[in-house]
């Protein structure tokens, strides 16, 4: 009867997040003196959650763009899921720059440069960042192939350190025993992310 | 009547599919404010001391889960436009099959509770655990595929169609709950019936009176015909009973096609790879078999051995089983009515 039980429990589980996942490549922009002030951010969409999204991969440019400005309309609330901390405060940003969107490889792949609002000085403390999606339905992780973060424009003695996450069991269960239509909370996702610093000496 | 009462399932199951292609598609979009915020716990990693063997055991189940279909989808992604039939991914599949099959699941819940509730041959445990696996495939072949070859439906628009399919196994695991729940109940009110006769029996005319019922009570085999026949026995009506369970059982896990197989094909289909998604799906129906008769073996030995442990027969036998069905058949029909309820709270408002 226990097995019974557990595996009714388990059955729970079969429509748990996260459901999809997001690759992120991170080009961080420096400028002529060596301060931070913005990221190029490119979010590639997994392939069955862009067959989903699209009919086809032929979707024809007015589609995308509805899908780009939805997209965006709908992130700028959730600080476009990224979060910088910097010498003790959460960087400001103004309104994305240059956002297109493409499919991919049968992807769907969204970039846009984020400005900073005050432009950040990595030699005076650390830059710390995490991107997630906060209810964890998408999963945002670095991508493993290619570069995925890149230090462009860095004076010499830059470099970046990622952390993977390391959510304890309970989180993953609970995440696990979510259904699609729940949410996972305001920031079950931050669990989820992957905590990157860069450091300029 | 095994004619009339598949091809009802059959129709329920292709309406289901046919209502599917109104009910439009939705999308989530990142960043999409939830349609009902719940109020779920603020800190669910307070929640730590929980975190015992058996939370471990399912968030490394789910990581797996995850890992494979990350993995079947580059496996997919890199055939595209190279010949060979892809080994790699069928492999994949195959041993995705084996372990998605270990893993949760209503379709394993409802096999154990009826051979644990019902005596049956081994061969008959391993025949229904074969045949629910291999019609797992079918289902998703025949979704996926057969609606966008024939049907002309595009591949997206496949999901929406094995949601319903899986709608109507819930409403035959919610069948096959009852069945077993009602079986359980009438075979626990016939023990306690005797019992109570017996007691009387025992009080009251200790030393002549002997009434001797030779029948079997135990719920399974009534041997018990008056002698005139004017309708069907009783064993008649059990063997009916029986085979439409059998068949719900097989039905309710294979109607429902697996998400793996799903992905697999849909992707496929979209990636002009129709035959290496086959293919893949047909590994993972094998894998799947074998876990399921690996389990439906356990389940047939454990109830043997437990017959053996009580001896069968016994009030304490015919007690423990009834009770074994009526918890068994209630926690089958609350999980049909759970999977039910939550597959209709399914993708809200965000999207599209």
């Amino acid at each position: 009867m226990a097995t019974l039980t557990v595996a009714v429990c388990l059955a729970a589980g079969a429509q748990a997040h996260p459901h999809h996942w997001i690759d992120v490549f991170a080009e961080w922009q420096f400028d002529t003196n060596g301060l931070i002030n913005g990221v190029k951010l490119r979010w590639l969409f997994d392939d069955y959650y862009s067959v989903l999204l699209l009919d086809d991969a032929a979707a024809t440019g007015d589609v995308l763009q509805e899908i780009l400005d939805k997209v965006l309309n709908n992130t700028v609330k959730h600080r476009y899921f990224i979060q910088i901390e910097h010498a003790g405060g959460e960087a400001e940003f103004a309104t994305p720059k240059h956002a297109r969107i493409r499919m991919q490889d049968h992807r769907v792949e969204i970039e846009f440069l984020l400005p900073v609002m005050a432009p950040l000085d990595p030699r005076q403390s650390d830059v710390i960042y995490q991107i997630a999606e906060p209810t964890y339905y998408f999963e945002m992780l670095h991508a493993e192939e290619g570069p995925a973060i890149l230090l462009k424009g860095a004076p010499q003695g830059c470099r970046y350190r990622l952390e993977a996450p390391r959510p304890d069991a309970a989180l993953v269960a609970y995440a696990a025993a979510l259904g699609v239509n729940e949410s996972g909370g305001n920031d079950l996702g931050t669990h989820f992310a992957e905590t990157v610093t860069i450091r300029c000496e | 009547m095994r004619v009339s009462f598949l091809s009802l399932v059959l129709l329920a199951w292709l309406s289901a599919i046919a209502f599917a292609a109104d009910s439009q598609a939705t999308t989530l979009l990142p960043g999409a404010p939830a349609a009902a915020e719940q109020s779920v716990d603020a800190d669910p990693a307070g929640n730590k001391q929980a975190a015992g063997l058996w939370t471990q055991a399912a968030a490394w189940v789910w990581t797996k889960q995850r890992d494979f279909h990350r993995a079947l989808t580059k496996e997919l992604r890199e055939l595209r436009g190279k010949d060979g039939v892809g080994w790699a991914l069928v492999l994949l599949s195959f041993v995705y099959g084996v372990l998605h099959a270990a893993g949760p699941g209503h379709g394993k819940a409802v096999l154990t509770t009826y051979l644990l509730t019902h005596r049956s041959h081994l061969k008959r445990g391993i025949a229904m655990g074969t045949a629910a696996a291999l019609l797992q495939g079918v289902t998703a072949l025949v979704l996926v595929y057969g609606l966008i070859g024939m049907a002309g439906w595009l591949p997206r628009e496949t999901e929406s169609a094995s949601l319903w399919a899986a709608r109507v196994s819930f409403i035959l695991l919610a069948l096959v709950g009852l069945y077993i729940l009602f079986r359980a109940v009438g075979a626990l009110a016939g023990t306690l019936r005797r019992l109570q006769h017996k007691a009387e029996h025992d009080h009251h005319h200790h030393h002549d009176h002997d009434h001797d019922h030779d029948h079997d009570h135990d719920g399974h085999d009534h041997g018990e015909s008056c002698g005139c026949r004017h309708g069907p026995t009783a064993s008649e009506i059990e063997t009916v009973g029986n085979r439409h369970a059998t068949a719900g059982v097989v039905l309710a896990i294979g109607l429902r096609p697996c998400s793996g197989a799903v992905l697999v094909l849909i992707l496929a289909a979209v990636m002009d790879l129709m035959w290496h998604g086959a293919l893949a799906v047909m590994a993972m129906s094998v894998g799947t078999a074998i876990t399921v008769v690996a389990l439906a073996i356990l389940a047939t030995k454990a109830r043997e051995w437990a017959s053996a442990v009580v001896a069968h027969r016994s009030p304490m036998w015919a007690l423990a089983g009834g009770g074994t069905g009526v918890l068994g058949g209630t926690l089958l029909l609350l999980l049909a009515l759970w999977l039910l309820n939550a597959s209709f709270a399914v993708k809200p408002i965000m999207g599209l």
